[in-house]
């Protein structure tokens, strides 16, 4: 048998413990995951107590909290903290999901907070999203349509209109991509649910012209047919959303139609 | 609303809505434990035009407030949302500046929030975003297509220019005094909450121009733990405050000026419209926690005969 170890430089160690210094009676251990590539130090999982007491309820105030009272060098990223930018999308207590929208009360016990699974950080919380904005790119998420002329509107009834609900409502996270353990052995190759899910969006799209060349440009053995229906993708969606069956319809939609 | 805006109600323009929220609250007829907020019915909305034209607010106020729209109301206060003023430019995006006539600034454009087209004056109304992407970000890409040539190269940035940037940037990230960001960032936001609020007065804002400059004064101990060039949040932090303070200290003052209620801007001391004195855009100058506050005229004539200039009118609604 083969023996797969972490390289020695990528265990991940035992990091400071932050003591308390409000004396509240209220207190959580937040276990965060702390990696800064310029000082060659191994990962390492760094222990806040925080005061409850005064936290509101999201498990980014807690992060704020920390960054704000004890220890300013904790890097994350987030911006809009309601669940509109996907900024904050990071694994809480286990599961994937957006700091801003996630209540630290559904957590049990101690808290940790990791980066999105199996990206490379680029630090701390923050993972590399690179990859996934360039198959993004790759699906051409916007609309093209030649025989409209400039100056005219393109129509769409309220039933076409109503195709692209559970699609538009996407705010490219991550959450799901990473989740997905096909994803995390293809990254590469295999396109994921929230690239898929944008794929789907555009080929619904009635405005849109290119829905058999983006059929064509999909129906291949790794950027969609890496995806044996695992569902973690649809499980992990901070919006709702059901990428899975976006996908399904996808494969379903070139089995029927002759790309 | 019916007492404030008899005709428009609830579709008054948010300034008046925020006033009237504000007097509610003001004159102890506000809820909750301290008082301090209003109710937002929507419940006598159908369930299907709540589903299908209000999905965003209907998930907000179950994330954040435990409240299911169709039953219950929704806890709301009036907060900032739109910074009005900004970066004055003209319609084409062209950033101006005074000196003797208006004139444009060679090679500095400016568009959206940052911008003061000045096309909404002092208020912020439904769709001032619209406008802003899709008329004005077309005018300037226009202009900027016209402006630059194709291959043409930059100019030379002098040397003086690009070190002014390097010491700022190295000044901050070695910052060892004594106040974190975050502490000064809270003062700064209460005090911009607390004494430039939606209602103003002489005395409030002049203690908001103290308040304002004084944590101005906390930066020359500004503290930066983070040292790292990799994703340093600390120090973006840092910059970032650096810029809203100065954006703060020229808000306030510039409002203390301003002795009269127009737009979103309402002087309890002030409640007229004064078009003789203030019928101007304010200009200010900032110099550190130091502001020059000058006006510059508004344009009373409209560029084609198609539309006829129109003047400001009292609001009702």
């Amino acid at each position: 048998m083969v023996q797969i170890n972490l390289p020695k430089n990528s265990e991940v160690i035992k990091g400071k413990y932050y003591d308390d210094k409000t004396g509240s009676k209220n207190i959580r251990k937040v276990n965060v995951y702390r990696w800064d590539p310029s000082t060659e130090e191994n990962p390492r999982l760094d222990t806040y107590e925080v005061d409850m007491d005064n936290c509101p309820s999201k498990v980014l105030d807690i992060l704020n909290k920390i960054k704000n009272e004890i220890d300013p060098s904790l890097a994350y990223r987030r911006s809009c903290a309601h669940g509109v930018c996907g900024s904050c999308a990071m694994n809480m207590g286990g599961k994937n999901g957006l700091a801003c929208t996630t209540p630290h009360a559904e957590i049990d016990g101690d808290i940790d907070i990791y980066p999105l699974p199996h990206l490379k950080v680029k630090r701390d919380l923050i993972g590399d999203l690179d990859g996934l904005y360039k198959q993004y790119e790759s699906i051409e998420p916007w609309l093209k349509n030649n025989s409209t002329k400039e100056k005219t509107e393109i129509v769409q009834s309220k039933e076409e209109r109503a195709k692209l609900d559970g699609a538009y409502e996407c705010i490219m996270c991550a959450c799901c991509s990473t989740s997905c353990p096909s994803y995390w052995w293809n990254g590469d190759k295999y396109l994921g649910p929230a690239v898929l899910l944008q794929a789907y969006r555009w080929i619904i799209d009635s405005r849109d012209e290119e829905r058999k060349a983006r059929l064509k440009k999909v129906a291949d053995e790794l950027k969609l047919y890496r995806c044996h229906t695992i569902l973690n993708c649809t499980s992990a969606c901070p919006k709702g959303l059901n990428p899975a069956k976006a996908i399904a319809e996808l494969k379903k939609m070139i089995a029927t139609t002759n790309v | 609303m019916e007492r404030y805006a008899p005709n428009a109600k609830d579709l008054a323009s948010r300034d008046v809505v925020s006033r009237s929220m504000s007097i509610e609250i003001n004159e102890g007829r506000g809820v909750g434990k301290d008082k301090d907020h209003v109710h937002l019915h929507l419940s006598h909305l159908d369930k299907s035009v709540i589903e299908n034209r209000l999905p965003g607010i209907t998930d907000a106020a179950r994330l954040f407030a435990n409240v299911d729209v169709t039953k219950d109301p929704i806890p709301v206060v009036p907060t900032v949302h739109y910074n009005m003023g900004g970066i004055p430019t003209n319609y084409k995006a062209e950033v101006l500046t005074v000196n003797g006539s208006e004139k444009t600034v060679p090679g500095l454009m400016a568009i959206g929030e940052a911008a003061c087209v000045s096309v909404h004056g002092a208020n912020r109304l439904g769709s001032n975003s619209l406008i802003d992407l899709v008329v004005f970000g077309r005018a300037a890409a226009k202009r900027a297509a016209e402006l630059v040539k194709p291959g043409a190269p930059h100019e030379d940035i002098g040397e003086l220019e690009t070190q002014k940037c390097l010491d700022r940037f190295d000044k901050l990230r070695n910052a060892k005094g004594d106040n974190s960001t975050a502490e000064l960032r809270l003062a700064m936001q209460k005090t911009m909450q607390s004494k430039c609020a939606v209602f103003r007065t002489e005395k409030n804002l002049k203690e908001g121009v103290d308040e304002i400059q004084k944590t101005y004064d906390g930066m020359d101990s500004i503290s930066v733990k983070d040292r790292s060039l990799v994703f340093n949040t600390d120090l973006v932090e840092t910059l970032e405050f650096d810029n809203l303070i100065r954006q703060a200290v020229t808000t306030v003052e510039s409002a203390y000026h301003r002795k009269e209620s127009r737009g979103a801007h309402a002087r309890e001391d002030y409640p007229k419209r004064d078009d003789e004195k203030f019928m101007q855009h304010t200009l200010a100058w900032c110099d550190g926690k130091n502001t020059k506050i000058s006006y510059r005229e508004v344009h009373k004539s409209t560029l084609t005969n198609e539309v006829q200039y129109f003047p400001p009118q009292e609001r009702v609604y």
